[in-house]
């Protein structure tokens, strides 16, 4: 063996990685060459250094330090999935039916979200549906349509916007503002109109009570979750106090609102937008929140009419459920047994003597929409969460006492 | 090591399990990146980088990886990346590694300032180098175990851990040069 195979097998001895027989050939080389001995002294001698480095520890433990920044994480993971639900409200078809998506290992920071923020935004949305479902949805294709709400709307709202704007004070406009956001839709040119004849310096107040009005008769109780809604959008109108936040707001908007699929030459309000900008700097009330109303509604309103076309908001009307309330929410009959949602979770129970069978280990909010979905003959369930804008599915089997998610 | 039932709890959401898990493992991520980094500060930091990106992607480790030896892939691949300074690392085949001792012969100091020489000489390896006697003798890891964590052939750990130790062994040749014969 040659001096430099040796020291390869030095190596390897420090890690014990020889066998018997290299191990002998080792040895024996090491009696005959003096170089390769006094090498392999010095790297025994440096690997026994390197075993007897300090097993350092961290000074404090890491693991506390960092436990803000994770619960941090985990709330904004909840909240960012919010986010997402405020933009496109509308698309909540179902009082409570919103809710950040719940991926297994976040379940359990369902309490880091704020429900009533979810169950306002919802109703915000609703609100926003059954107005649409009251306006011609034919002929508003686009956001200018709807701007241009039909003069019978236009007027009625905007004359009980009048009579109810002595009635709502000023109370829920500062804190209306993201509820507002969405439900500018048709309120921009109320808000206009309705601005310059209250004079006061929450016009943001009347959509309120406008909504409301004309809500009420359609279950207008998911409607009153909308006061307590605090601002999501900072940029909205409450005042001239406002100004330096809307004034960003306008600022920026202007471009934006012109990619919108508006036409400016027959929109009403389109004309504020140049004198906005021009004029917003005089921190007039009046005339700020139509132009950020308008501007800010424009997304909401374009998504929500869209979606409204795809998901066929007039099916929200048929929904039987609107209740938030805990309680039995739904039940499906199947030869044998009976499935229900009861406390926000799956229950199945035989048909005839009404014992529970099962009680599903998955307990969802009521921000999610369960919805069952069949039996099998084989008495299998089949139903389906919505969470968000993800649907999953799932597959309740009796007789192994299982329950799997399908899909997605 | 860790016990894998506590691995399989994180995984399926158990907060709790998660935290202790990661409580089981901070030292060892800290000591990795210590060694690696060079200094306190930095490790403080990388590690706690570490922790937290376990954290985040536990879902992502895979049974047919050792734990450990993903979590070590995770600690060094952070402190490769993020924390790269431009330290003077000394390419190794163009020099030889020598360092000049001013040491009595005593042999206790002799130890002392070997250990502390031999910190220095670690540092001063290429960070590839670095890691592989960090992940050998800090954390025991195997041939196997390391070529793993770094995602490196087996043969190229192997040549990497006997380059580093070659270069570090010539540190001792000062040391012995100025002691057993000066």
């Amino acid at each position: 063996m040659n001096c430099q195979e040796v020291i390869e097998l030095m190596q390897r001895q420090l890690d014990q990685d020889l066998d018997a027989d290299e191990e002998h050939l080792l040895r024996s080389h090491l009696k005959d060459c003096l170089d390769c001995a006094l090498m392999f002294e010095r790297l025994q001698l440096l690997s026994e250094e390197l075993t007897k480095l300090p097993k350092v520890a961290p000074p404090y433990s890491l693991v506390d330090a960092i436990l803000p920044r994770l619960s941090e994480m985990d709330t904004q993971a909840a909240a960012s999935d919010h986010d997402v639900v405020v933009a496109p409200a509308s698309t909540a078809k179902l009082p409570g039916a919103e809710a950040p998506k719940k991926l297994p290992w976040t379940h359990r920071f369902g309490s880091y979200v704020s429900w009533k923020l979810a169950g306002g935004v919802v109703a915000a949305g609703l609100a926003i549906g059954t107005i649409m479902v009251g306006m011609e949805p034919s002929s508003s294709r686009n956001a200018d349509g709807l701007l241009q709400p039909s003069s019978a709307s236009k007027e009625s709202a905007a004359s009980t916007a009048q009579s109810a704007n002595d009635a709502k004070p000023a109370a829920p406009a500062s804190s209306n503002d993201a509820g507002i956001s969405s439900m500018q839709v048709m309120d921009q040119s109320v808000s206009y109109k309705a601005a310059p004849a209250s004079g006061t310096s929450t016009p943001a107040a009347t959509p309120v009570p406008e909504v409301k009005a004309s809500t009420s008769g359609l279950g207008g109780g998911e409607v009153q979750r909308v006061a307590p809604v605090p601002a999501e959008e900072p940029q909205q109108q409450a005042g001239p106090k406002e100004t330096s936040k809307p004034l960003e707001a306008a600022d920026s908007r202007p471009e934006q609102v012109n990619t919108q699929e508006l036409t400016p030459s027959s929109h009403p309000v389109a004309s504020l937008e140049p004198k906005d900008t021009k004029t917003i700097n005089k921190g007039t009330a009046v005339e700020e929140p139509p132009a950020n109303s308008e501007a800010l509604a424009d997304k909401p309103v374009n998504k929500a009419k869209v979606n409204e076309e795809k998901n066929g908001m007039f099916g929200i009307m048929a929904m039987p459920s609107a209740s938030p309330d805990m309680g039995v929410e739904e039940a499906l009959s199947g030869p044998l047994y009976t499935a229900l949602v009861d406390q926000h979770k799956v229950v199945i129970r035989n048909t005839k003597t009404n014992d529970v069978i099962f009680t599903s280990s998955k307990v969802w909010t009521d921000a999610d929409t369960i919805v069952l979905v069949s039996w099998s003959e084989d008495n299998k369930l089949t139903y389906q969460v919505k969470i968000g804008e993800q649907t999953h599915t799932y597959v309740i089997e009796l007789s192994t006492q299982t329950e799997i998610l399908v899909s997605p | 090591m860790v016990a894998p039932e506590l691995v399989k709890e994180a995984q399926a959401g158990n907060r709790d399990a998660l935290i202790t898990l990661l409580r089981e493992i901070e030292t060892h991520v800290y000591r990795t990146a210590y060694y690696i980094l060079g200094n306190e500060q930095d490790a403080l930091d990388a590690s706690q980088e570490a922790l937290i990106r376990i954290y985040t992607k536990i879902n992502s480790y895979e049974e047919k990886a050792l734990f450990k030896t993903w979590v070590q892939r995770i600690v060094t691949n952070i402190c490769i990346d993020k924390f790269r300074r431009a330290k003077p690392t000394v390419s190794i085949e163009e020099h030889e590694m020598v360092f000049t001792s001013q040491l009595n012969v005593e042999e206790e100091m002799l130890s002392g300032y070997l250990a502390q020489d031999i910190r220095v000489a670690i540092d001063k390896l290429p960070e590839h180098h670095r890691s592989v006697v960090v992940l050998r003798y800090l954390q025991d890891f195997s041939y196997h175990e390391i070529a793993e964590s770094l995602n490196l052939p087996l043969n190229t750990v192997k040549s990497y851990l006997f380059r580093a130790r070659q270069q570090l062994q010539t540190l001792l040749q000062e040391y012995q040069k100025g002691g057993v014969r000066g």
